[in-house]
This record gives structure tokens, sequence and C-alpha cells, in this order.
């Protein structure tokens, strides 16, 4: 009711309608009164005070596109109590959206003075493009009328990008609390050489913070193009900037340029939280957006470039020492080369250590000592390297070379070791032919490299025996085999037995032979029954081997048999041939002399012993 | 008469197959227990819990477990994983030992290799006392005796079928072809013995790993005897020729032996 009330007397026909929410305009009464009397209270005895009321208002920004939103801010001064003063006259703004964002009053006391202002902000949602005039803001306080100067405002058309035109801000004004957040990006040397070290500022700007629980989030920007090095974070720095004191907070990253050339670092957001509050709902966030920073980076210079520069930039100290003076042959001692100084160290190369006569030098422990001075990346780090002598003497370790370039004296320079002697003593131990010094690098390579995992649980866990022998089933693998040719054999001889055709085929020799020892009855007067009976004989043979009747042979039927048999061609022709000598003897007898008795004898031997030879590799 | 010959022929047949079924039995049931000894679920599962103990780092316990399993079976897994659980508890000497016994089960198998490899590298004596082997036993030095029993019964099997086929085939050269394919396989055959038998002689061999952290080789087993060599280091390989009460007595090159005490060292 009392809101009806209040709206009644405030809003004139033409006035613009104002969006006051009940509990916010209570709060704003509850507190003024609860702050007035405190200052009455205070400022009892004052009675040095004047009239003296100005009222302001004011529009920002003042250039704003249709999808955009301005803020209007009316406040009014005094320098004494203002009582109960109710919120300011608008004429109607019909070119806009308004809507109510608030107040805030703030007493300032200085000496005995006192100046109190309160601010009404409202926000304006243009409906239309074109130049408008924001006038007749009045306010009445004790009869009297105060009104503030005309604004002028101009609406352009909608931007084409309003997602972007709003993220590309880096200044936002919280109507809420009346702060202002900016945002800047900044490099401290925009021309730096190659891996020379700058350093990205992103500073956060404000007057005060805004009322929400979540901090501002930082979001940095794509750094691809540098080594970076985090630094620390400046808080709590206060600046007066255009007469406004602001609050600064610094994110700092140390940036080594990987390459020369231009590079553009993209803007770094920040994302402030906005509470729900007044004029907002739900919850929200507004991103403000740096600026980009350019940087140029230069090449190192030819001028004076060592030759085999590794690219080493900064500036550097160099100091080697070994562990010890004297060492056996074959033992081991540590040399300890120490790189320190301000730039990159954890890229610096490892310094080159000259080849050794006489000497194993194995890949350096590295270990690492980095800091940060000054916003600069500084420390120290340390090669082992373990050097194994295999010769005694008196052995140099000669100066290391450590060439850089200097970003600030702009040249190259060389830091450099002192030569390091080292004597080798023999070792008692060698003579006996151990090669403790014999290790080679591929074991040295091995020493880095831990064991392999071990093997899965899900193989199958069988016995894997080293004695094959051991096993029946080796036994039966290398007999079964035997046994199944041996009693093949045995069955064959069996079937053989029984076989009146095998038995005729396995005794033809036996009988063809007792037929040949038969015809040395018939003596040398008689040669056409001699070899006559051997013809038989071998006759008989082939007709038993064959199971036929040896009655119709001739020699060109037994070449025939013995060809399809598969027998081979000296066999064939030497029965073939003996035949055929014996047909014609016989037929042609001529006396015999004892030696060709034998000759003849000798060959019907050798003809069944042929044929023999060849049925036996049939079987 | 006659009928009464006959029975009695029948019933000795019987007897025979029956003892042949008997032997076979008896063989196979044999060859089972030996292939099979323990219940297959409660080793799998003890090398299960050991694996477990090993991924939580408790390796001890992983030596012990993987030992129990390696007592009931050989298998070169165990091995490998007995050998890294000791590696991991800095006991080189027995986890070369192991590695060792894995490689004689796993000869091809790279995970042992070279984490015996690794092992070896951190050994202080950068040598192995062992008289090297001869160049044939790069022929089977990646073999297990299994496989060489395998490789050697392929010529064999494929020879039995040649000399079975000749006995039913009538073609002269075509018999004449495969008796040369019995005469290659049968000598594949007793080539592949000879293997066997060289590479159980070398699996024989009393190699030995030197456990403790340094052993004192002696020209006597006798404590008080002469010191004659160089002390041995933890890891190192060597090669056994005699054991006698609590002492081995081992090769050093160029012919010479020493003797070491027995706790010293561990036969692979």
């Amino acid at each position: 009711m009392g809101t009806r009330k209040a709206q009644d007397r405030t809003f004139q026909p033409g006035e613009v309608r104002m969006y006051k929410p009940y509990v916010s305009r209570f709060t704003f009464y509850a507190l003024r009164s609860a702050l007035f009397g405190l200052l009455v209270s205070i400022l009892f005895s004052n009675a040095a005070y004047s009239q003296n009321i100005t009222l302001s208002a004011d529009i920002t920004p003042k250039i704003i596109s249709l999808n955009e939103t301005a803020t209007l801010r009316v406040t009014v001064s005094a320098n004494q109590q203002l009582g109960n003063i109710g919120p300011p006259k608008l004429r109607a703004l019909p070119d806009f959206n308004v809507s109510y964002g608030g107040a805030s009053s703030q007493y300032n006391l200085t000496g005995n003075q006192v100046s109190v202002s309160v601010t009404w902000t409202y926000v304006l949602r243009p409906k239309k493009v074109g130049q408008f005039m924001v006038s007749s803001i009045q306010i009445s306080h004790d009869n009297q009328t105060y009104t503030a100067d005309p604004i002028s405002i101009k609406v352009l058309p909608r931007s084409k990008k309003p997602s972007q035109s709003e993220s590309t801000q880096d200044t936002f004004t919280d109507a809420f609390s009346g702060s202002t957040h900016k945002v800047r990006a900044a490099v401290d040397n925009s021309r730096p050489y190659v891996n020379e070290q700058i350093i990205y500022t992103f500073r956060y700007l404000y007057t005060a913070r805004i009322p929400s629980f979540n901090t501002p989030k930082y979001t940095r920007p794509s750094l691809r193009q540098f080594w970076t090095a985090e630094l620390e974070r400046k808080q709590g720095r206060r600046q007066v900037i255009d007469g406004t004191l602001y609050s600064i907070e610094e994110i700092q990253v140390g940036l080594f340029p990987i390459a020369a050339g231009k590079i553009t670092i993209e803007p770094a957001r920040l994302s402030l939280p906005l509470a729900a509050g007044r004029g907002r709902l739900q919850p929200s966030s507004r991103v403000l957006v740096t600026n980009p920073v350019e940087v140029n980076v230069r090449p190192l210079p030819q001028e004076g470039k060592p030759t085999n520069f590794p690219g080493t930039v900064g500036q550097y100290r160099i100091h080697a020492q070994t562990d010890r003076e004297t060492v056996e042959a074959g033992d081991g001692f540590t040399l300890r080369v120490r790189v320190a100084g301000t730039g990159n160290i954890e890229t610096v190369p490892a310094p080159t250590v000259p080849t050794l006569p006489n000497m194993a030098v194995y890949d350096p422990q590295i270990t690492d000592a980095i800091g940060i001075v000054d916003s600069k990346v500084q420390g120290s780090r340390t090669y082992e390297y373990v050097i194994i002598p295999s010769k005694e003497g008196r052995w140099t370790v000669p100066a290391i070379d450590y060439p850089y370039f200097d970003p600030q004296a702009e040249n190259y320079q060389i830091a450099r070791t002192v030569p390091i002697t080292i004597d080798v003593l023999s070792n008692p131990n060698q003579a006996a032919g151990t090669t403790a010094a014999g290790t080679t690098q591929s074991d040295m390579h091995l020493l880095k490299q831990d064991i392999r995992y071990i093997k899965p649980d899900s193989l199958e866990l069988s016995d894997q025996h080293l004695y094959p022998y051991k096993h029946v089933s080796f036994w039966v693998a290398q007999t079964l085999p035997i046994a199944v040719i041996l009693s093949l054999w045995f069955y064959r001889q069996r079937q053989g037995k029984r076989d009146p055709k095998q038995i005729r085929g396995q005794y033809a020799a036996r009988t063809a032979l007792g037929i040949i020892e038969d015809a040395k009855k018939h003596t040398v007067g008689e040669p056409a029954a001699f070899y006559g009976t051997l013809a038989n004989g071998l006759y008989q043979y082939i007709g038993d081997i064959f199971d036929i009747s040896p009655g119709g042979l001739n020699p060109e039927l037994v070449r025939q048999r013995c060809e399809d048999a598969g027998f081979s061609e000296s066999a064939t022709t030497q029965i073939v041939d003996t035949l055929t000598q014996y047909d014609y003897v016989r037929f042609a007898p001529v006396a015999a002399t004892s030696t060709d008795v034998e000759d003849a004898l000798n060959r019907a031997r050798a003809s069944i012993g042929e044929i023999e030879k060849e049925r036996q590799l049939k079987i | 008469m006659k009928d009464w010959k006959y029975g009695r022929i029948e019933d000795k047949k019987r007897v025979l197959s029956h003892f042949i079924f008997l032997v076979c039995f008896l063989s196979f049931s044999s060859w089972w227990k030996h292939a099979y000894p323990q219940s297959q679920s409660t080793l799998e599962a003890s090398y299960r819990r050991a694996d477990a103990l090993y991924q939580g780092g408790q390796y001890q316990q992983a030596v012990e477990k993987y030992e129990q399993i390696a007592r009931s079976i050989h298998n070169g897994a165990v091995y490998y994983n007995l050998g890294n659980a000791y590696f991991r508890l800095g006991n080189r000497g027995k986890a070369i030992l192991n590695y060792e016994r894995a490689k004689r089960l796993m000869p091809r198998d790279k995970d042992t290799n070279f984490n015996l490899k690794v092992a070896k590298a951190r050994n202080v004596d950068s040598f192995d006392l062992v008289k090297p082997l001869s160049g044939f036993s790069l022929l089977y030095g990646a073999l297990r005796p299994n496989e060489i029993v395998w490789i050697g019964l392929i010529p064999y099997w494929i020879a039995t079928i040649s000399l079975i086929v000749i006995q039913f085939i009538q073609n002269h050269r075509f018999q004449r072809a495969l008796r040369y394919i019995v005469l290659i396989g049968g000598i594949g055959w007793l080539f592949s013995l000879l293997v066997l038998g060289l590479k159980i002689r070398e699996i024989n061999l009393p190699y030995a790993i030197v456990i403790t952290n340094q052993v004192t080789v002696r020209s006597e087993p006798d404590l008080g005897s002469e010191t004659i060599a160089l002390p041995l280091h933890e890891g190192t390989k060597i090669q056994l020729q005699e054991e006698r009460n609590d002492w081995v007595k081992i090769y050093l090159p160029d012919e010479n032996s020493g003797w070491l005490s027995a706790d010293t060292v561990e036969k692979i």
C-alpha cells in the first residue's frame, strides 16, 4: 500500500514511469534515516550550515548502439543534511525504456563540514536510432526545485556483431555499486630479442569490489609463441588515475619468444561475476577484454656470432669442478659443470664437454635450481658427468666455453671454465683382467633403463618341462611310427604266408636258382639241353614273380612285363638279353667250352639278382 | 582238439589286448599327473595373488608367493616375475638367477632378455666366468627342448607316412621318389635327436649365479687357503666343475679353477 501511495505522489501524468521495487525503496529509506540520525547526533552543535544543493546528471556512455544500454546517473550533492528527499522527476523519455537501477548515498566529513550526495541510477535502453536530449531532470526539496543540465545521447544503429561489441569492452561500470572496472594488458619490452625475457602484465583496476561471493575469473591469452614462466601476482596496490582512486591487481607472466617476428598477444579476459540484486533477477557475469599487445621479436644479430652458437640468451656464468683430484684407472669421477645466470635456464643447451683422451664420458645428470628475482627468471643448471679414465697419467679437462648473447649489452659473450688437472693412478685390479672401465656406452645406456613390467596373470600357467624324454608323450611320438611300420610289415608277412600268389613270388628266386643248378648236370656235350634248362629257369622265375604260366613266355613278353612293373632299364635289358642269347644258342648249338658254361651260369644268376634287387626296392 | 587250441589262441589275444590297454592307461595317467601336478586353478589363484602383491609394491611377499609357485611348476613367466620382484628388492643376484631360469624356458622372450641385460648392466663384474659354447649352440640357443622335438617329429612323421604309402602304390617311379623322402626325413629326425641331446647337455651344464655381494675365490675348499683371483660380485654367472660338501669348484679363465663357498652361489 505504501508503494502505491508513494507512486501516486511521485508520478505525474507525462512523467517517466519508474519501476521501484518496494523492498529496495524501503531499504534505501531505512538506511538513509539511520545514517541521518547518526549524522544529526554528531553535528548537533554545528549550526553553521548554508543551503547549497546541486543537482547533476550524467549519462555514460554518451554514444551507444541500439542493442546497448546507457546509464543515467542523477546526483544530488549538498553540504547539509537533506532530510526526506524524494527521487528526481524525469521528463518522459518516450525513446527509451527506463528501468530504475537503485540509489546510493555518500557522506563525507571534512573537518566540521559534511557533504552529502545521493545518486539515483537508471538504465536506459534505446528504442530507436537518433540524437536525443535528456532534460528537465528536477528535484524538489524544501519547496525549492532544482534542475539538472540537459544531456545528449546518441543512439547508433544496431552493431553488426552484437556479441563481440559487448565482449570487446575493457571497461565496465556496475550500475548497482556504481564502481568502475577496467582491464589493461602490456609488455615491458615490445622489441625483445629471440629468447630474451619480457614481462606480460595483466592489470585489473577497480574503484570498488563487485558485491558478489565469487571472485573475478581471469583467462590468460594464448601464449603459444612463447616459452612461459609464471611470475608472482601483485595485489592491493592503489593508484589515482584521472582523479579516481583505483585498486590494482596485477598478473605477470615471463615470456621468452621462441622465434623472431611480429607477434600479437591476443586479449586477456576477465569475467566479473554479478550477483542478483537490483535490476538483475539472475546472477550473471560480465566479460572484460583487454587490448591486444603487439611484440616485435628481433632475431639475434649475425655480427660477432660465435660458430656453433647454440642460441643461449641471457647473462651466464659457468663453473666446473671435479669431485676428486686423483683417481684410479677404471674408477669413475664426477665432473660437475654449473651454468648460472639470468635467462631461460630450463632451455639452455648443455655445455659442450671436449672429448677427453682415454676417458669415457657418460651422459650427464641434470639438476635445476630456478627462481624469480624482480620478475626475472634466473637460477642455475648443474650437469654431472661420470667420467671413467682407462689409462693412468696426468690428464687435463680443458676449459669449457659457454657462449651466450647478452640482450642488455646487445653483444655475444663467452663464459669459460678453468682447466682442471686430474691424476689417474694405475689400478691393481685392472691387471687381473677385470674390466670395470670396459663398461660400454650401451651398458651405461642400460643402467638408466628400468626393467620391464611383470607378465600378466591372464596367461595360462602350464608346466614348461625342460626334459622332454621324461614324458610318455615324447616316447609315444617317437615310437608310434616305428610301431606302425613294424605292424604293417608283420601284417604283410602273415598275408604272404596265406596267399599262394605271394608264396610263389616269395620263393621265385629260390626255385629258379635250383633249376639253374640242375643245368650243371648237362655237361659240355649237351649245349642245347644246358641252355634250355637255364632259359626254363629264368622263364619259371618271371612266371613266378608275375604269377603267370611260364609256358607261353618269350623275351619280348618278359620285357613288357618288366617295364610294366617299373623295373629299371638295366635290369630289364639284362634278363631279356640273356634270354635272347640262350634261345639263340639253344636252337643253333655250338660246342661250348667250360668257361662258356660258367659264364652262362653267372649271367643267369646275375639277371635274377638284378630283378630281385628291383623287387626288394619295390617292397 | 583243434577247437580247443583255437580257443586258447583267442584267450591269449584277449589277455594281450587287456594288457596293452592297461599299459596305455597307466602311462597316460602318469603323464597327465606329471603335466598338471597341482590343481590348476589353485596355482593360477596364487599367481594372481602374487601379481597383485607385486603391483601393490609388496615385493617381499610377492617373492615368497612366486617362489611357492615355482616349487610346483616350471614356468618362464613365474621365474620372470620372480626376477622382477627380486630386482625391485635390490637383490640383483637372485633377479639374474631367475631371469636365467626364465630364459631357459622362454629363450626368445624379449622382456626376459631385456630385463636380464638391464640387471646385468648393474653388475660389478662386467664378465661371466663360463666356458664359451661351440658355434653349434647358436643353432639351438633360441629353441626349447620341446620345440626341437617337435621340429624333429615333422620329418620323422613325413618319412613314416611315405613308407606306408610306398606299400600301397604300384608306380615304381613314385615309389623311388618317396624312398628319397624317407631317407631325408630319417636323417632329419636323427639330426633333431642329436641337437636335442646337445641342448639337454647344455641345460645340464652346472651354471650358477653369485648371490652374495662379494665372494672370495680360493685355491682349495678351505677357508685358510690362498686367495687366487679377484673377488667375484653379485650377479656374476659362473660354471661349476665340482660340488663338495660346502664348497663348489668353479671354472676360471685359462683352464684354471677355484673354490667358492657353496652358499654364496645358486645353481640356475
